[in-house]
């Protein structure tokens, strides 16, 4: 009896403990093995970094894929000799030449990108082969930059997010790590100081203090995957990204031909390359740092047109400020404005329409611009006479109703006075 | 030719056989105010009558461009400030002077309030008084909204919000005055309704009462001076002596209206826009930024009620109690000076204003 209790009793622990056991195989085989993991996080700091540092944020983790993605070798093998062995497809950490092809296994391969969006682009590849970066890593120079050099290598992160090397506000500062190195940059003759040119000029005040993603980064006219200098015969391409009618006026304008001739870069010429900054009317006629006279002299038909565009320009905004100051006197005495505005917005446009007609270099053009604009300015500035005219119209009333209402209440209180003295 | 003189006195002879005018006569003659330190207060009550005669006068001329509607209101607005002659003196005065009113029936409320002028037999004036001033409430609330632009939209949406959150009737008195779930044209067509029909018609039979009390039952002395012997009081005919200086005080009001139309004249800001966002620094008008603010401060919960119902219901509460006040006060009723609601009336004046100003310093 005793005996037989006893066999059940080591039957059914038997039973619990394959129960056990088959529960905690089951578990482990939906968790997923993976060796790489858990021998890199006990190898000591070095090799763990890459495992610890990555972020569940990061685009391959957080779609799934662990270390044998890109390494190869078999994560489920428990010995290290088979899960890093060439037979189980183990490629260890890719030299730098070899980087731009290892991305691109998946990266230019549409059929696998597919899987993850239809829109993404697969020639990236292709692109960067094409690129400064590319023709100096083909030809052997290994301190250019490839994918992880811009796009980092364990955590990396899709541009639309702010933690992101490559998100549009940061992609400035992920250029300038290589571009700011004035050792690296002395190597091709470049100067380190674009970082520094850009951040002083109108768009990276723009994107890095407006924080406006709107405004263009490095890469916006560089290119990013073939990322090269515009030459100087296509710098009006890049900019007409972006500045259209500038860029046609230019082109259509005696300018062109002038400065190919003379192998000037287009906008650059003017404006800078990367401290491009705010233009106003000083750049325009024959005096100042960036005025026409820099290549202009007396007595050329470019010298009389450079005066004359100045001289229309400068009365426009003359015009134009002098009728805000007046329009504002009145909205401050508050009376309505409203008329009075519209004509300074439309003044204030021709302004601005008149600083772009500039790329023309035809007077005539410029001149019916500034005309139209002198005109809405100065029926502006006849709605603000017109108000302080009625604001003075007003006190004098003013003045006159008090006279009135004053005798009238003297007389009331001689009124009282008289009856409460009888 | 005949006499004029003799015109008037047929006149006044053919009237008076009709309707007894010597009576009246012979009433206001026989009336008299008295006269002691505190007697200025007197005059606020004609003071804000007055203005009420002025909101009337220019209501009806700005009536004859305004043009209720989403599409119109703000429109007719500008063509009176920019197109009709002394159109902006008329919007201005109508604004300036439904602002004075409303402090001017302020002052007068706790004028009477701290004199007691609230007690036996004059019950009915306080309660008819309070009706005035919160009919006044309802002016201005339904008048701001009238030149449709983006401050008016934003308070009355807010103050509508406010409305809606009153328990049982917050809801269908929301929809009542909004002509629907959210403010829109239709809310402007009632509350154009609400401020040139019905609040003109109930306010005039009320200040009407009101005025009949007044002159019935005479003013209210204060306690310290209806003490006095008959002997040692002080005391002026109504007519023509009180009426004269009521006179002066008016002339005096009407010159502030014409300075502040002048040199700061009602802005119109922007035209409403139903569907831009919210600007920052909506406000409703200076007399009921007190109730605004203080149902900003009260938490999103207190116990077991929401903080904004809260709010609402002690407001209500405590506005129910100031209306009943001649009859809660049994000193004031026995001719004794009440120093408890003297206490409590200052603490009440003291957080109006505290409260307006940090509503609009916060």
């Amino acid at each position: 009896m005793i005996l037989r209790a006893a066999i059940d009793l080591r039957k059914t622990l038997l039973a619990a403990l394959l129960a056990i056991a088959l529960s905690l195989g089951l578990a482990g085989a939906v968790a997923g093995k993976d060796s790489c993991r858990d021998c890199h996080l006990e190898a000591g700091d070095e090799l763990a970094a890459p495992v610890r540092s990555m972020d569940q944020e990061d685009i391959h983790a957080s779609r799934g894929f662990s270390c044998d993605a890109c390494h190869g070798g078999d994560p489920t093998a428990d010995d290290q000799e088979i899960a890093m062995s060439k037979a189980r497809g183990f490629l260890g950490v890719p030299k730098p030449q070899e980087i731009p092809a290892f991305c691109g296994r998946c990266h230019a391969d549409p059929q696998i990108m597919r899987k993850y969006s239809v829109s993404v682009p697969t020639d990236q590849l292709e692109k960067y082969w094409t690129s400064q970066h590319g023709h100096a890593l083909k030809s052997g120079n290994t301190d250019v930059a490839t994918c992880v050099s811009c796009h980092g290598v364990h955590s990396i992160y899709p541009a639309n997010n702010p933690k992101s090397s490559v998100w549009p506000i940061n992609v400035p500062q992920t250029c300038n790590h290589c571009h700011g190195n004035a050792g690296l940059m002395g190597k091709y003759g470049l100067k380190p100081d674009s970082f520094k040119e850009y951040s002083e000029g109108v768009h990276g005040k723009a994107l890095l203090e407006k924080r406006d993603t709107g405004a263009p980064a490095c890469n916006d006219c560089h290119g990013n995957h073939g990322a090269a200098p515009p030459g100087f015969e296509t710098v009006a391409q890049v900019c007409r990204q972006c500045h259209v009618n500038n860029a046609e006026m230019f082109m259509a304008s005696p300018h062109k031909a002038a400065f190919d001739a003379a192998e000037l870069p287009e906008c650059v010429a003017c404006h800078a390359n990367h401290r491009i900054l705010h233009p106003d009317e000083s750049w325009l006629g024959v005096e100042g740092e960036h005025s026409c006279g820099q290549c202009h002299s007396k007595g050329d038909g470019g010298y009389e047109v450079a005066q004359q565009i100045r001289e229309l320009v400068d009365s426009l905004r003359i015009m134009e400020e002098n009728a805000i100051s007046l329009v504002g006197q009145v909205e401050r005495r508050g009376i309505p404005v409203g008329e009075a505005q519209t004509a300074l917005a439309d003044a204030r446009e021709a302004l601005l329409k008149s600083r772009t007609i500039i790329h023309t270099a035809d007077v005539l053009k410029v001149a019916e611009m500034a005309h139209a604009g002198i005109a809405r300015a100065a029926a502006a500035q006849q709605m603000g006479q017109t108000g302080l005219a009625d604001f003075e119209f007003r006190k004098r009333g003013l003045g006159v109703a008090t006279i009135f209402i004053s005798l009238l209440i003297l007389a009331i209180w001689l009124w009282i006075r008289h009856i409460e003295g009888r | 030719m005949a006499n004029p003189e003799s015109l008037l006195t047929r006149l006044y002879g053919w009237l008076n056989e009709r309707f007894g005018i010597d009576a009246a006569v012979a009433f206001g003659k026989k009336k008299v105010v008295p006269v002691h330190r505190e007697s200025v207060w007197y005059y606020f009550g004609g003071v804000t009558l007055f203005l009420f005669i002025i909101q009337v006068f220019t209501g009806i001329l700005l009536l004859l461009y305004y043009r209720p509607g989403a599409d119109s209101s703000f429109e007719s607005l500008q063509f009176i400030l920019t197109q009709v002659q002394f159109g902006w003196l008329i919007r201005s005065v109508h604004s300036w002077s439904a602002n004075l009113m409303v402090l001017a029936a302020f002052i007068h409320m706790f004028s009477n309030f701290f004199t007691q002028s609230y007690r036996r037999p004059r019950e009915l004036t306080w309660v008819t008084g309070m009706a005035l001033l919160l009919l006044s409430l309802g002016f201005g609330f339904s008048g701001y909204l009238l030149p449709w632009n983006e401050l008016a939209f934003f308070a009355t949406k807010v103050g509508t919000d406010i409305v809606g959150a009153v328990p049982i009737v917050g809801n269908p008195l929301l929809i009542f005055l909004r002509g629907g779930e959210d403010v829109t044209g239709a809310t402007l067509s009632r509350f154009f309704g609400f401020h040139v029909a019905v609040l003109p018609m109930v306010f005039t039979l009320v200040v009407g009462l009101h005025v009949l009390f007044v002159q019935v039952q005479g003013m209210s002395e204060p306690i310290a001076h209806q003490a006095l012997a008959a002997d040692k009081k002080r005391t002026m005919p109504f007519f023509p002596n009180f009426v004269l200086r009521d006179a002066m005080l008016w002339l005096v009001a009407l010159n502030i209206l014409a300075i502040l139309s002048v040199f700061f004249p009602w802005d119109l800001g922007e035209k409403a826009d139903l569907f831009a966002p919210a600007p920052a620094g909506i406000r409703p008008e200076w007399y009921f930024v007190f109730m605004f603010q203080t149902l900003k401060f009260i938490p999103g919960h207190v116990l077991f009620m929401e903080g904004e119902l809260l709010g609402i219901l002690g407001f209500g509460v405590a506005g129910l109690i100031w209306i009943l006040v001649p009859f809660l006060d049994r000193r004031g009723q026995r001719n004794q000076r009440n120093p408890l609601f003297q206490l409590w009336g200052w603490i009440i004046v003291l957080f109006i204003v505290v409260m307006t100003i940090v509503g609009y310093i916060l």
